[in-house]
């Protein structure tokens, strides 16, 4: 029951849903939309362990006092203030919006920013790298980044054009075949999974 | 400069969040708690609304699709994982999960990452009167085949295999300078945006 | 009857089981795979828990943001497993933070195994293994303030990624961490490649658990991946070639 028991039901619930995807059978059909509901569901009812794990991580924070638990407290507060100005004004309530709107979208607009920061460092940082991977990655970042502005063809008109086919012809080609082996990794694993190969690395043991 | 007290609560908080780029501080670990916490609870509210209501008073209550008692029951045996002696019941919950998950990555993966991606390769290796689409074709089609002698993993890479796998990691290089260059531009606009706010909607200068 | 468009999926996937079912089997009578392709990012995952040893700090695993329909979630768990298990060996703390619900309580599961199965499972810290965030970037925000805080040693970045990878790679950097990151997530792999020390690039990621625990089911499963491969290359050569002889057969043949 503790082992066998979740092993026979993913290997039952996955060979189930499949057939009723592959098989053309009118019988099979609602199997699969069935499943699918389910899966949403299951999903949708469990999300709470998330909260409670915040909960649980930032309680634990507050009540041993740990460096900055005024910060787990902030949180808390005001998760748990938030959830109940939800539920209980409604979707519609005017101070859930504000708050949505006019204070966590700046926060969460900026955030999204700083990325122009950390790509400049990142960059910097690959650039150095004295070998020859990082040469070809240098010079086909290079083109393309000239290429895309209006710099580019300020230079040379065959700038752009460069970046183009760089972006067209060798870089389709390598993310193409990154994306077909990675399908063929994807489904050699799940085929290991759901013909109970592989069990370990799901806690089950 | 603005009148409007939303701009500069705004403005407060873009530059609040933006402190993080010299140096950890007491005002964006605020803010940083302020953000966890109200997305949280915001996919709480909307889940509660959107979902877990309208399946259980619509289509429990009222639409009386008993069936959804086993996926509801199924959810709660995820909860016995916060006791010591059932914790093994949350396994079914999850492994029904994961047989559902693996099950669409069979179903759903093949087709779009590989099948389509190996038609779309299948190009004509001489084009008559164009040796440019002639030579991009050869280009695609070798970057392709390349890359995947490339992840060979069982066969020993000798010789012109080896040197062929080389060849593809020469195109991941390329495609992956490439992209890092194409992603950069989209990212500036998006801070040119922040930027733009704080210039021009809270400090009114022009731009 | 197999409905249209899913006879090629049946059949491949039916040919590739099969496969691995043999392979696996004859793994088990004692015939040796040779593994030959080179990870160093998975050598590295045991210079990253050494260093952490050393440092007296923790290690943060990011199993990444994919959730359990995601082939990448699955890739991370068995790397998870395996860097809890050292960290578990040499007393070492793991931090695993998570951006989607129901990944939580699963890499839960396989960390407290970890520890379990080492006979450390009394160091096993449950709040360690913790939810930040659905949302990406407040699941980032949360992991780039446990990065500055707890003086993290190490950064394994593993499984699906999105516009935040590059967020995470660059806080680990500011913390001064040693950084390996693995992703099949095609945009995202530029980002680690330039920001991490090491990058598992796509396929590398499924391959991982035959590299950490040879075993006949995971070799097996990456010899089977080889042919994989090696179809795709045949189809595309064959296709190509057909295709300039003026014939679409195979080309055609990738719809069904």
């Amino acid at each position: 029951m503790k082992r066998e028991g979740p092993v026979a039901l993913l290997m039952i619930s996955g060979f189930l849903y499949i057939i009723s995807v592959i098989v053309a059978s009118p019988a099979m059909e609602p199997v699969a939309a069935t499943l699918d509901d389910w899966y949403k569901v299951v999903v949708g009812f469990i999300n709470l362990v998330g909260v409670i794990s915040l909960t649980q991580v930032n309680g634990r924070a507050v009540l041993r006092r740990s460096e900055g638990w005024f910060y787990n407290a902030i949180l808390l507060v005001v998760l748990y203030g938030y959830i109940i100005l939800g539920l209980v004004g409604g979707l519609h309530n005017v101070a859930f919006n504000l708050i949505y709107d006019n204070i966590l979208t700046p926060i969460l607009m900026t955030i999204f920013s700083t990325l122009t920061f950390w790509i400049g460092s990142a960059a910097y940082r690959a650039f150095r790298a004295k070998n020859a991977d990082a040469a070809i990655l240098l010079v086909a970042a290079v083109v393309v980044m000239i290429g895309r502005v209006t710099l580019g063809s300020a230079i040379s008109p065959a700038i752009p054009k460069a970046a183009e086919w760089i972006l067209n012809f060798p870089t389709v080609a390598g993310m193409r075949a990154i994306e077909m082996s990675a399908a063929i990794g994807g489904i050699v694993l799940a085929l290991r999974m759901i013909t109970g190969l592989e069990r370990s690395f799901m806690g089950f043991d | 400069m603005s009148n409007d007290i939303w701009v500069w609560i705004g403005a407060f908080l873009t530059l609040g969040t933006y402190s993080i780029l010299f140096k950890d501080n007491p005002v964006y670990r605020v803010l940083e708690a302020l953000f966890v916490a109200i997305l949280a609870g915001h996919s709480v509210v909307i889940n509660w609304y959107n979902f877990q209501k309208p399946t259980l008073t619509g289509r429990l209550g009222e639409g009386k699709e008993w069936t959804l008692i086993i996926p509801l029951f199924l959810a709660a045996l995820m909860y016995f994982r916060y006791s010591r002696k059932y914790a093994w019941l949350a396994r079914y919950p999850m492994a029904f999960l994961m047989g559902i998950g693996a099950a669409y990555v069979l179903t759903k993966n093949l087709k779009p990452m590989f099948l389509a991606q190996a038609r779309a390769t299948m190009l004509p290796l001489w084009v008559p009167g164009n040796i440019g689409a002639t030579i991009n074709n050869w280009i695609v089609v070798i970057g392709v085949a390349s890359v995947l002698t490339y992840f060979f993993f069982t066969i020993r890479k000798q010789g012109p295999v080896n040197a062929f796998s080389r060849v593809g990691r020469i195109y991941l290089m390329i495609a992956f300078g490439a992209l890092f260059a194409d992603t950069v531009l989209g990212r500036v606009s998006v801070t040119l945006v922040r930027f733009q706010f704080l210039l021009q909607d809270w400090l009114g200068l022009g731009m | 009857m197999i409905k249209e468009g899913m006879v090629l999926t049946f059949i491949l996937e039916l040919i590739m089981g099969i496969a691995l079912l043999v392979v696996v089997k004859r793994a088990r009578a004692g015939k040796k795979i040779p593994v030959i392709h080179e990870i160093p990012g998975l050598k590295a995952l045991e210079e990253a828990v050494g260093r952490a040893t050393e440092m007296g700090a923790p290690i943060m695993f990011v199993p990444g943001k994919g959730d359990l329909a995601d082939a990448q979630t699955y890739a991370a768990l068995p790397v998870l497993e395996y860097v809890a298990k050292s960290c578990a060996e040499y007393d070492t703390r793991i931090i695993v933070p998570l951006g989607v619900a129901v990944v939580y309580p699963v890499a839960e599961a396989v960390t407290r195994q970890a520890f379990q199965v080492s006979g450390k499972g009394d160091a096993y810290r449950e709040t360690d293994v913790r939810f930040i965030n659905e949302q990406n970037w407040a699941w980032a925000a949360g992991i780039n303030g446990i990065m500055e805080r707890e003086k993290v040693s190490a950064q394994i970045l593993f499984g699906a990624f999105w516009a935040e990878s590059l967020f995470l790679a660059e806080a680990g950097n500011r913390a001064g961490a040693m950084q390996i990151a693995g992703t099949a997530s095609t945009s995202q792999i530029p980002f680690f490649v330039a920001a991490c020390d090491y990058t598992l690039i796509g396929q590398e990621i499924f391959a991982a658990s035959a590299y950490l625990n040879p075993e006949p089911s995971t070799t097996g499963g990456l010899v089977v991946q080889d042919w994989g491969k090696m179809l795709g290359l045949v189809l595309v050569l064959l296709g190509s070639i057909l295709v300039t002889l003026g014939s679409n057969a195979i080309a055609e043949l990738m719809l069904k």
